[in-house]
């Protein structure tokens, strides 16, 4: 007999707003306390409330994207699921791949269709067997709900296309060409084998490639041991050399069950590099009709801007992991660099005078590693041409690639450029400003 | 009945057990079962509000949330007036027991005040979060009405729900 102030009288609805401010575990136990309460604790609009909460639901579905018949049931079916993972990272996950996909659905859609749904535990378990590893648990999660990307162009001839679609991204100097695909667990155990076999890594080495590029050896491994992600460098196939790509200091309890604390690199840089692409960054760049992920930012610090008599120039660096060599003193990190030049739609002006193009003569560069001068050097043109700019047109873009002996410099310099075209000047040559941008070996590698 | 400038019109209510309070004007437009009534009968504000499901202990302290809150929402907001506002909310429901919990819930439910309301609810959900079965059956003093069968059906089939549980300290 209820002699206190019972529950009936408490009333639905502050009974409701009780319920939605103790969350999915708690209202589950009430709902053992008594019939009645279950009632109450059944409410779709309340699990309704914890699906968009915990995992920004807003129609009922399972982690395969399969309709479920209420909030309820799906919130059900997510928890078991990945009952075997702590929740806190299970919903850290996938905000860290909605981020991505939510990014790629706006501005790149190609590259979310590259996406493989999730594997499966025992598919995780195959790879832990055959390659004798135990995966860390932001790992396998990840995996768990995308098993990497896949690629189109196995076998087929006009495949530059199918290459350009890597998440992660990269850039392209001279003839370097990289583009960086995370790869599915079918890929991770062969190409680890095969690094194995050609690298001459133990058989009993806890690093596993996960990411690479299509043409240019540029392969990203984990340490399944510590958690820890790196890239390899130019000395990889002779002394397994490599740069590690998460900061150390964040890296922890990787394989912990217990708590909510826990961060491997593959997750922190995923998450680093969805924050990059939500902020502009870095951005999808077109190059002839190829669309790729440029790793080139976009936006200051990073990117210098400078306009001088209506001619912009930007220009940013890339640190490029692959072409390092650390046991060179002198050339130790290569940064390739992009330069985008274009006339703004008032045209070239000087001295008052308008003019409707320019060209470029001379280019003039400064190397600084630190803070002392290691370059001043003088050339004509800019890999070999004489970009023709129009007021409004596309941006003449180009990269080149300078080593740099530590892991930090800048680069500035100048064009020179005459109004009109070299063939026909129409006034005297003048010089535009590149802005000194950065060199700068970042504290995550991609 | 005088209307003189500087006198704030004063509102009486009456509670269950017989006791009547007089409250500002501001004040009784706190309450929003008041404040509606009084829309809809502008002539009836000289008149007695009855309040039966309301008692003179839950009254009394509902006016005292009304006039501090009325008086931190006059003054500038800042992060320090948040600050006292918050202390002044955790000392409000400290000190109460669980049932003048409830029964102030059923009054500022009835008297639909909603910033109250939410406050009191969160108090209640803070005392039960983390909290065993039998914890919360005890709070809002419940029988269970499962069979053992029924009970461990649920708990086996929601096992993600039963970890980590704070054991019963009472």
């Amino acid at each position: 007999m209820e002699r206190e102030v019972g529950l009936d009288q408490l009333g639905d609805l502050a009974l409701h707003i009780i319920l939605s401010k103790l969350g999915p575990e708690d209202t589950v136990r009430v709902s053992c306390v008594s019939r009645r309460l279950r009632l109450s604790t059944s409410e779709d609009s309340l699990w309704a409330l914890f699906c968009f909460q915990d995992l920004q639901l807003s129609t009922p579905q399972d982690h395969q994207g399969n309709p479920a018949s209420s909030f309820k049931a799906a919130y059900q079916l997510w928890r078991e699921a990945f009952a075997m993972y702590p929740w806190p990272l299970v919903k850290r996950v996938k905000r860290c791949w909605d981020k991505l996909k939510n990014w790629l659905s706006n501005d790149f859609p190609e590259v979310e269709a590259t996406l493989r749904s999730g594997a499966s535990e025992s598919d995780i378990q195959q790879l832990e067997t055959r390659l004798k590893v135990k995966l860390p648990l932001p790992t396998r999660l990840l995996y768990r709900f995308h098993d990497g990307q896949e690629r189109t162009d196995e076998g087929h001839s006009s495949t530059w296309l199918g290459s350009s679609l890597g998440i992660i991204g990269g850039y392209s100097f001279y003839n370097h060409l990289v583009n960086v695909y995370l790869l599915p667990i079918s890929q991770v155990i062969e190409g680890t084998r095969m690094v194995i076999r050609h690298l001459g890594f133990s058989s009993r080495s806890k690093y596993i490639v996960v990411a690479a590029s299509a043409y240019r050896p540029k392969k990203f491994f984990l340490n399944c041991t510590n958690g820890q992600l790196y890239v390899g460098t130019s000395n990889l196939p002779t002394d397994g050399e490599m740069i590690q790509c998460v900061p150390n200091a964040l890296i922890r309890s990787v394989h912990d069950l217990h708590g909510d604390q826990q961060q491997d690199a593959m997750l922190l840089w995923l998450e680093e590099h969805g924050r990059r692409l939500e902020n502009g960054i870095i951005k999808v760049c077109e190059e002839g009709n190829v669309r790729s992920i440029s790793l080139f930012p976009e936006v200051p610090p990073l990117c210098s801007t400078a306009v001088t008599n209506g001619v912009q120039v930007r220009a940013s660096a890339a640190f490029v992991p692959e072409l390092a060599n650390l046991q060179d003193s002198a050339e130790k990190y290569l940064f390739a660099y992009s330069i985008r030049m274009s006339l703004l739609p008032g045209g070239c002006i000087i001295d008052g005078m308008t003019f409707s193009s320019c060209q470029l003569n001379w280019r003039h560069w400064i190397i600084r590693a630190n803070e002392a001068i290691i370059s001043d050097v003088n050339g004509e043109a800019v890999i070999g041409q004489f970009p023709l700019l129009h007021p409004g047109e596309n941006e003449f873009v180009y990269e080149s690639c300078t080593p740099l002996s530590s892991s930090s410099g800048s680069v500035e310099g100048s064009f020179t450029f005459v109004p009109g075209r070299l063939a026909d000047p129409k006034g005297r040559p003048f010089d535009v400003q590149v802005a000194r941008f950065p060199l700068q070996k970042p504290d995550y590698v991609f | 009945m005088s209307m003189a400038a500087v006198e704030t019109k004063k509102i009486t209510l009456r509670t269950a057990d017989n006791h009547e309070f007089e409250v500002e004007e501001a004040i009784a437009m706190e309450f929003s079962t008041i404040k509606t009534f009084f829309d809809e009968n502008p002539d009836a504000s000289e008149d007695t509000i009855p309040l039966p499901n309301v008692t003179s202990k839950c009254l009394s302290a509902i006016i005292e949330y009304c006039k501090s809150h009325l008086a931190f929402r006059a003054r500038e907001t800042s992060s320090s007036i948040d600050e006292q506002v918050r202390t002044y909310d955790e000392e409000f429901v400290k000190a109460r027991d669980n049932e003048s919990l409830k029964e102030l819930i059923l009054a500022a439910n009835y008297l639909n005040i909603k910033a109250l309301l939410d406050m009191l609810n969160q108090a209640v959900a803070d005392r039960i979060k983390n909290k065993s079965v039998e914890y919360v059956r005890r709070f809002f003093g419940l029988e269970n009405d499962y069979t053992p069968e029924e009970e461990a059906a649920i708990r086996a089939e929601n096992e993600w729900a039963f970890e980590g549980v704070d054991p019963d300290d009472d």
